[in-house]
């Protein structure tokens, strides 16, 4: 199958495009021959079903961060048929710039140049029949988030796949100036001399392709909107007031769904399933599986996903927006002050949603230090998953105090990356600094499709986790728990509880020595979210249907439940961070360091937590 | 005069780059060359980096990469 590479700059609307052309059929891969992630798609026509892939955005082939680093690698391997660049319309020039430097690699090009509705409203005309005939490149002119000209440039991408030689006209430069823009260190006079060139030449094109109608004005929304957004006083609490809303979301509107599937859970799945089962009669035994091992288990994760698909589709609105880019370019200055730069916000805020992928997010991060302190702080951005335990807790313990309660955990996490970044500052090697230049782009509203795409990701990622390990986890639990060392034993004298005693000495001094806590904490390391389905297939076990406030309260106390959440939330990261950070950082090194790292600080935090809310409580 | 000193909305022309090789890499290929009218836009709450703009594009630099870049104000 022919294989197309999709390319183009940050925010030109590339992964827009992709969506209208693939309807959202797209599935994260990897690019053959190179292991990377990018999304790709099959493209299914009448005539011709190509492969898609999308690659991650660059200005130019010269790899600064880690993630221009894949593309400009993958596109240097040949190995696809056609690169398709899309260049957002209201900054051709750098399109152009890079069009002439996707020549050097004499692939076969189309170009779809998008947003000309915006041109259009700028009153600007781009004479595509002309500038196809200067370049030797066809140029399409499309809409993506409108979805005009889709079909006319997969016209144009079935004609060009199928011509043979590359006809374009390239940018005179000698082997030296192309090569100097392939490197990252080039003799400076080459490369110098290679941009200048590229750019009078666009200037050149540009000159008789696109024509400006007079006296036009180009309205700037998107200045106005900044004034207010990023503006000296408002800027930070329209920030601060903006996540509080995200969080108001994720919690008040999550939880009114969460009940929802909890109470269908626990009223209807779990007694319908137990007695259609009893009625063709299935065995007690496994009866006992099905329900409170499995139904239970899963059950109890399913029960979240409401909040974590608000969280992780108010962060991509906010990303799409534009918004981001301007919360980076707030937050430089606070971020330098713990030897990071603005762009590492936007990781550490994706980690509230999951670490796994916002450790993937690192990539665009340029220097590869910064790159691993992000790596490394990020653990403690306390993920989607840890909220169901501080729910659960603090609704039982904290009642009307909870949301503060959650709130404390939440800023306790962000304290602990602070000083974790402030620590690791320490060993860093005194090289240069990378400079920070972040391209702000218009505010945009965002593609419903391409919004909905990366929920859509996320939540069966999450699913499939439900589906998978926690799933085996929670099978693996029930055993535990109903099997002793005599075979089919009561909890009392159940594996799990021998190995939950075990373990408890080390959390003794954090006030939850007990093997119910334990043994929730250690399988909590599949994924975090287990220790509550845990919780739930502990006590349905012990007769409760579900986890009550009474049969909690009689393991904890609030000083130990505080103690337990600080623990949950600094903690050992899951499994499938730990796989993220093994493969983000290519050896084992970090996410052995990061585990006893987490461990240390989650167990010091977690025991003065423990003393300091016993203390309070001899007053209160 | 550099260009971390240029006022909020006012402009002036990008004369040289007397930065390091990848900072002066990074600005030239995103577009910001010798010979542009560049103009503040405005400076973060936190007082950097400073929101600039070109024809092309608007873009943030911290004052002390600014300071690298001569400029000729507009009058």
């Amino acid at each position: 199958m022919k294989k197309i590479c999709l390319v183009g700059s940050p925010n030109s609307g590339k992964s827009t495009l992709f969506n209208a052309m693939t309807n959202g059929n797209q599935k994260v891969g990897n690019f053959p021959g190179v292991t990377v992630n990018c999304f790709s798609a099959i493209v299914n026509d009448a005539s011709e079903s190509f492969e898609l892939f999308d690659l991650p955005g660059i200005y130019s082939l010269c790899p600064y961060s880690m993630e221009e680093q894949i593309t400009s690698e993958l596109l240097q391997t040949q190995d696809y048929d056609l690169i398709l660049q899309v260049i957002d319309g209201n900054h051709i020039e750098r399109g152009l710039y890079l069009s002439y430097q996707l020549m050097i690699h004499n692939q076969p090009l189309l170009i779809a140049i998008n947003m000309m509705d915006e041109l259009n409203q700028k009153q600007l005309t781009v004479d595509l029949e002309g500038l196809s005939n200067v370049l030797g490149v066809t140029c399409v002119g499309i809409s993506a988030l409108k979805k005009e000209g889709i079909s006319d440039l997969s016209y144009h991408l079935k004609h060009a796949l199928n011509e043979q030689k590359v006809t374009y006209t390239k940018a005179q430069l000698s082997k030296n100036q192309e090569d100097s823009l392939l490197s990252l260190d080039a003799e400076e006079s080459d490369l110098e001399e290679a941009i200048m060139l590229i750019y009078q030449r666009v200037e050149m094109v540009l000159k008789v392709t696109l024509s400006r109608n007079n006296n036009a004005t180009t309205p700037s929304t998107h200045i106005a909107v900044d004034k207010i957004l990023t503006s000296q006083w408002l800027g930070l609490p329209l920030f601060a007031f903006m996540m509080y809303f995200v969080f108001w979301l994720t919690f008040h509107i999550g939880s009114f769904f969460s009940n929802i599937i909890d109470a269908l859970f626990n009223l209807s799945i779990m007694p319908v399933t137990s007695e259609l089962l009893q009625l063709i009669g299935t065995q007690t035994w496994l009866i006992s599986v099905i329900v409170e091992g499995v139904i239970a288990g899963v059950g109890g994760v399913l029960t979240f996903l409401p909040n974590i698909l608000i969280l992780f589709l108010s962060l991509a609105i906010l990303e799409d927006t534009g918004y981001m880019a301007r919360v980076a370019f707030m937050m430089d200055r606070l971020m330098s002050r713990i030897g990071l730069n603005g762009k590492a916000i936007v990781p550490l805020l994706m980690g509230f949603g999951c670490n796994a992928p916002a450790i993937m997010s690192t990539r665009m991060l340029e220097n590869s230090e910064d790159r691993l302190i992000a790596i490394l702080i990020n653990p403690f951005m306390s993920c989607g998953a840890r909220l169901p335990i501080y729910v659960l807790f603090s609704s039982i313990f904290f009642s009307q105090y909870g949301t503060l309660v959650t709130f404390s955990l939440y800023f306790l996490g962000m304290l602990m990356a602070i000083l974790s970044a402030l620590c690791f500052n320490g060993f860093r090697s005194k090289n240069k600094e990378t400079p920070f230049i972040l391209e702000l782009p218009p505010y945009r509203r965002p593609g419903l499709m391409v919004v909905l795409n990366k929920v859509l990701q996320h939540a069966l990622s999450y699913l499939k986790r439900a589906g998978t390990v926690i799933l085996c986890a929670s099978v693996l639990l029930w055993y535990l728990l109903n099997y002793g060392p005599a075979g089919q034993a009561e909890l009392a004298s159940s594996f799990g509880r021998i190995i939950g005693e075990w373990i408890s000495p080390i959390f003794a001094p954090l006030g939850f020595g007990t093997w119910q806590a334990s043994l929730s904490l250690l399988t909590g390391i599949v994924a975090k979210e287990i220790v509550i389905s845990n919780m739930a297939i502990i006590f349905s076990n012990a007769n409760e249907a579900t986890l009550s406030a009474s049969s909690l309260s009689a393991l904890f106390t609030p000083s130990s439940a505080y103690a337990f959440m600080v623990f949950c939330l600094l903690y050992v990261p899951c499994i499938a961070v730990i796989g993220m950070i093994r493969s983000e950082t290519n050896s084992w090194k970090w996410p052995l360091f990061s585990i006893l790292h987490t461990f240390i600080v989650a167990w010091t935090s977690s025991f003065f937590a423990y003393r300091l809310a016993e203390f309070i409580a001899i007053f209160v | 005069m550099t260009l971390n000193e240029l006022p909020p909305q006012e402009k002036a022309i990008i004369r040289s780059f007397s930065c390091q090789p990848p900072l002066k890499r990074r600005l030239m290929e995103m577009g910001i060359l010798i010979g542009m009218t560049i103009e503040t836009v405005g400076v973060s709450p936190l007082g950097d980096p400073i929101e600039y703009k070109t024809e092309l594009m608007h873009f943030s630099l911290r004052a002390i990469d600014a300071s690298y870049i001569e400029i000729d104000k507009l009058l």
